[in-house]
């Protein structure tokens, strides 16, 4: 009895810590959410955001209007899905080699480095990118290519570049951010396995392969996952301030982001561009939702919820 | 134990932090009480038409399209209040530095707001009305705004009315405008050209001809990665669908890219960009054309008003000329940038009455405009009333920078130092020249096409710049770009526009 | 790593050091281009080092009328105390969510990953935030919405509690006797310095990094932190392209060296003080080897 109550006890001190948190989430998330009805609804002043006439699924038509319907999904997903695996496994590598550098100095700098890209906007990066890209002043046509001998290429109105000109403008921008996360799981790893694993001579490798990675695993699993809730989702300057909004780049660099923006950016359709959001926001639920089931399946402790 | 501190630390910060917050959040919501109390009050009593003095003055909270310091701006407020405390027992509160983003969220959550100008590339009209967000003005006018309803022109007034009703004031600008082109001074002087006589696009050509030849200059360069357009058809709000020549008077909406003007257009651009004279890079040149000019560049196309040349000089850094290749005309997109009423202003008749003033007197519309005198202006002419800025300041510096052409009346206030002192006269000449689109005063209303305007708002952003920069091959990309706009809907934007036409031609000639 | 070879050193040097310089290229066009004049910009293009010296950019923007020190100082003020503020509520709610045996757990993460994706837009945030809490104008407008508490920072924390702190170690301080809180302090929080610091930072950039709050509910310029004076002007910029592109000639538009310059101002700072910091890194406290 008295253990039971004091177990009860423990629990209530748990969830007391909590309050301020919950309070939070409750007024800056969920009331607010309530808005979302107005991606059934045509908005209207004077009735307000909630007894606007309803237009069922009206606001959501446009999104799957035309054959862009097909490419924009499908830019957005593939995208996303390389993003994730390329950025989890170069985030990983960067982070374990940086644990190996021994002196602390060139640690430091090299870490400050790594957080540089992370720390200027989008806009910002898409003129950079431009700096190298220009056809007649940029970086790559003037230096790069002239010593390789290759003749000038027009960059901005070459598609078939540009999946890969993203990528690794992506990785660029974000590899910082990914790898600190990793890198602090990483440095929190129990000394006593390596000891251990040492005693019974496991070298450098098998050290990285079964105490690193494992220890790693929970930390890859929830980052993937919460990438995988925003897979309908795209970095709107990164799809249509790096590639500049060019025409002839459109089948390659447009998402659902970059459409919709094109689309309601002078009428200011508070109710389509809901719709547009809570299509992504559900896409990303689903998925993520049957994501965390597998993983409940495999490795209980490792799951979102 | 370090840790404990710190923690403790944090979770007192937490509790002062939210005991703060309860006493902010009472406090303001006792202001905002007593501030709608006030309303009702002094509406109640309204019926007797004059307020005595000793009730609360109204607040007309008012945004000004630029920006400046809380300081300056409580300043202004202030000395305009000072008049219309008097007048009308009211207080102006003027508004700095807002987007158009934050005026969206003003106009939909319903915040205080009693007038904001509405910029025509920034916002449609038709698109707010169907919101509800804009109050009528038709009653409002003749009574309380009687001068005002009496200067502006029946033909402009049309230009603000939305099914029958006025919704803003339109402010008294270049009201038209004459396209052409802008050149470097320093080539025409080198190589002898004779500007006037360039009024032809085959001229234009032989011009760019002997730039190239002659200069380290491009010779034409384009403005954000587009073409600085400069055909008079009337774009009829949003360029879908539109009057293909202004000149020729024809109702009939048409596709602008099947028509034959623009196929010469774009045909006769490829051509120019085979023959190198446009600027390479063209389509991802993120400059305007003036700052290409003057980097790099040698002639644009664009328009035209009085005064342009100076203003134009000035941004390119480099002395420019310029030139008419079409007369001026006039569009309801030129007129329509307006001063309105939002749905949520209490008090519409006080805001109006505010409005009035600012369009009809010298003295608030200059403290609007420019400020106070010998803080943020001084008069350097003032028997001719031209005006200049502080010694020492600058654009950047004074603290008060509205722009002058975004205020209800700038035909009233003092010309700057370096403008013509007739700067107004041959403004409103100007105006009074031009030719009127047959579609004048029509606001069509694109809610029912959304879903198509998307799609082929994303269709035209993949061809248009590269055909109308000449780096498409047209013979190829033409039938593509018409097809794919067919397929995402062009024709029943064209259709629900031509069907609001004919309804507001037959209702209004 | 116990037992490394030098190999290893070497290679993490080199991949690195590659890396480096990845980074550090496009950084030095970032500097070079704020110090260029547009017209050599559009002329020449950028270069590692800039071809003509011209601080036109840099006076623009400090020397405005609006005050880049007071600025600053609202900034460091903000981020300071957002991320004490945020940082403490964080860890509060990701500590117990660790804990495999509390009831409803799954429901508590399931209720705060379901913020992630699901958001009512802009509207109905800026209607609660100015007509139910007035925060308009205040310093709160720049402290709390959005920014408090973020989800993917609440997660990190809890995977790192539920990976790196050994269930053991928690129920020795059970059988200690000590309390929910005095765990937390005293044996948790030592163990987890990288995590802190980790998402402290992540909180504290994102406090630096946020113009959007101070652009959407304050206007008055006392108020202004670093990133909403550099921002408005850059919008303000931006608004007149967009007013020429309409036809209204003769309007200053935004020159790409102002842009560059933005962005080093912005950052300069972090980058000043980031080194400093970084001894939060290290390694947490050992514990012993209590698994083999």
């Amino acid at each position: 009895m008295g253990k039971k109550r004091k177990r009860l006890g423990r629990y209530i001190a748990l969830y007391l810590m909590m309050v301020p948190g919950i309070i939070y989430l409750l007024i800056n998330n969920y009331l607010p959410m309530t808005g979302i009805v107005l991606a059934f609804k045509r908005y209207n002043f004077k009735d307000g955001i909630y007894k606007s006439p309803n237009v069922g699924l009206e606001n959501f038509k446009f999104l799957f209007k035309t054959k862009d319907a097909w490419i924009i999904t499908r830019n957005t997903l593939c995208y996303n899905l390389v993003f994730i695996l390329l950025g989890t496994v170069m985030a990983i590598m960067v982070a374990i080699l940086l644990n190996e550098v021994g002196r602390a100095c060139i640690k430091k700098v090299y870490q400050t480095v790594i957080l540089l890209p992370f720390l200027i906007s989008i806009v910002i990066v898409s003129y950079l990118a431009y700096a190298f890209l220009n056809e007649s002043t940029g970086f790559l046509n003037t230096t790069l290519l002239k010593l390789l001998g290759k003749d000038p290429v027009s960059w901005y109105t070459t598609p078939k570049y540009w999946p890969v000109i993203l990528c690794i403008v992506y990785l660029w921008k974000s590899f910082g951010y990914n790898c600190i996360l990793y890198y602090s799981n990483l440095v929190g790893i129990d000394r006593g396995y390596y000891e251990a694993a040492a005693i019974d001579g496991a070298g450098y490798w098998k050290q990285t392969l079964h105490i690193t990675l494992p220890c790693l695993k929970p930390t890859i699993i929830i980052l993937t996952l919460m990438n995988i809730s925003k897979i309908f989702y795209s970095d709107f300057g990164l799809f249509y301030q790096v590639p500049m909004n060019q025409g002839a780049l459109l089948d390659v660099t447009n998402t659902i982001d970059t459409y919709v923006y094109r689309g309601l950016v002078q009428s200011n359709n508070i109710g389509m561009t809901a719709a547009a959001g809570l299509y992504q926001a559900f896409m990303g639920f689903v998925l993520v939702v049957a994501a965390n089931l597998i993983v409940r399946k495999i490795d209980k402790d490792s799951a979102l919820f | 134990m370090k840790m404990r501190k710190l923690l403790s630390l944090g979770v007192s910060f937490v509790l002062v932090c939210s005991l703060l917050a309860g006493c902010a959040g009472e406090s303001g919501g006792g202001s905002a009480d007593s501030g709608t109390q006030a309303v009702q009050e002094s509406a109640k009593e309204d019926t007797d038409s004059v307020s005595s003095s000793d009730e609360e003055p109204y607040v007309v909270k008012i945004i000004a399209y630029g920006d400046g310091t809380t300081e300056a701006a409580k300043a202004v407020s202030e000395a305009i209040s000072e008049k219309t405390r008097e007048l009308y027992n009211i207080e102006v509160e003027i508004m700095k530095g807002y987007t158009v983003d934050q005026l969206n969220l003003m106009l939909t959550s319903g915040e205080k707001l009693d007038l904001f100008p509405l910029m025509t590339w920034e916002m449609s009209m038709s698109n707010l009305v169907s919101n509800g967000q804009l109050c009528s003005m038709t009653e409002l006018l003749p009574e309380h705004a009687s001068q005002t309803w009496e200067s502006i022109s029946e033909a402009d007034w049309k230009c603000v009315t939305v099914n029958g009703e006025i919704y803003g004031v339109p402010m008294n600008k270049d009201k038209s405008s004459n396209s052409g082109f802008a050149i470097r001074k320093n080539v025409v002087d080198q190589l002898g050209i004779d500007v006037d006589a360039i009024k032809t696009l085959d001229d234009v050509e032989e011009v760019l001809t002997q730039v190239r030849d002659n200069t380290d200059y491009y010779p034409l360069v384009s403005s954000n990665g587009g073409l600085q357009g400069f055909l008079p058809c009337d774009d009829l709000g949003d360029g879908w669908g539109v009057l293909e020549n202004i000149f020729d008077d024809d109702p009939t909406v048409v596709n602008w890219f099947e028509t034959d003007t623009w196929t010469d257009l774009v045909h006769r651009m490829y051509d120019w960009n085979q023959k190198g004279l446009i600027m390479p890079d063209a389509t991802s040149n993120t400059d305007s054309s003036m700052t290409t000019i003057g980097a790099v560049g040698c002639f644009t196309f664009g328009q035209l008003k009085p005064g342009v040349t100076r203003q134009a000089s000035a941004e390119a850094g480099t002395e420019l000329l310029t030139g008419e290749l079409y007369p001026a005309v006039s569009t309801t997109n030129q007129v329509a940038s307006c001063y309105c009423i939002p749905a949520s202003c209490e008090q519409p008749e006080k805001a109006m009455q505010i409005l009035d003033l600012l369009y009809n007197d010298p003295e608030v519309a200059n403290l609007f405009t420019n400020g106070i005198e010998g803080e943020h202006w001084v008069y350097t002419d003032k028997e001719n009333n031209v005006i200049d800025y502080p010694e020492g300041k600058d654009a950047n510096s004074t603290g008060y920078t509205v722009f002058s052409w975004a205020v209800p009346n700038q035909m009233i206030t003092p010309v700057r130092e370096g403008d013509p002192l007739d700067l107004w006269d041959q403004l409103t000449e100007f105006n009074e020249s031009a030719h009127n689109s047959i579609a004048k005063g029509f606001t069509w209303d694109n809610s029912a096409v959304l879903n198509e305007i998307t799609a082929c708002e994303n269709v035209r952003t993949k061809y248009v710049n590269g055909l109308e920069l000449g780096v498409l091959n047209p013979d190829e990309t033409i039938p593509v770009f018409i097809e794919e706009l067919k397929a995402a809907g062009i024709d029943t934007i064209i259709a629900e526009k031509q069907a609001q036409l004919d309804a507001w031609l037959a209702k209004n000639n | 790593m116990i037992g490394k070879s030098k190999g290893i050193h070497i290679a993490a040097n080199v991949v690195l050091s590659i890396l480096t310089i990845c980074v550090i290229v496009p950084f030095l066009i970032l500097i070079s281009s704020s110090m260029t004049s547009e017209h050599t910009l559009i002329r020449e293009g950028y270069g590692l080092l800039p071809k003509d010296i011209d601080f036109t950019a840099y006076n623009l923007l400090l020397g405005g009328s609006s005050s880049i020190l007071q600025g600053y100082l609202i900034s460091f003020g903000v981020t300071l105390m957002g991320t004490v503020v945020s940082l403490t509520i964080t860890t509060l709610f990701a500590y117990p969510l660790s804990r495999k045996e509390l009831p409803a757990r799954n429901f508590l993460a399931f209720f705060l990953f379901f913020t992630m994706l699901f958001n009512g837009g802009l509207v109905s945030s800026y209607m609660m935030w100015t007509r139910t809490f007035h925060i308009k104008d205040t310093v709160w407008a720049l402290l709390v919405p959005n920014l408090l508490m973020s989800g993917f920072n609440v997660i990190m924390m809890r995977t790192y509690f539920t990976s790196n702190i050994p269930e053991e170690v928690i129920d020795a301080a059970k059988i200690d006797g000590a309390g929910e809180l005095k765990l937390l302090v005293s044996v948790v929080l030592p163990m987890s310095l990288p995590i802190l610091a980790t998402v402290g930072l992540l909180i504290g950039l994102g406090y630096w990094n946020d113009w959007l709050n101070g652009l959407y509910y304050v206007n008055d310029d006392r108020l202004y932190n670093i990133q909403v004076i550099l921002n408005k002007m850059l919008l303000n910029a931006e608004a007149m392209k967009k007013a020429a592109g309409a036809g209204v000639v003769g309007m200053p538009v935004p020159s790409t060296s102002m842009k560059m310059a933005v962005a080093v101002l912005g950052a300069l700072p972090v980058m000043v003080l980031y080194p400093f910091f970084q001894k939060y890194f290290v390694k947490g406290i050992t514990v012993g080897a209590v698994k083999g």
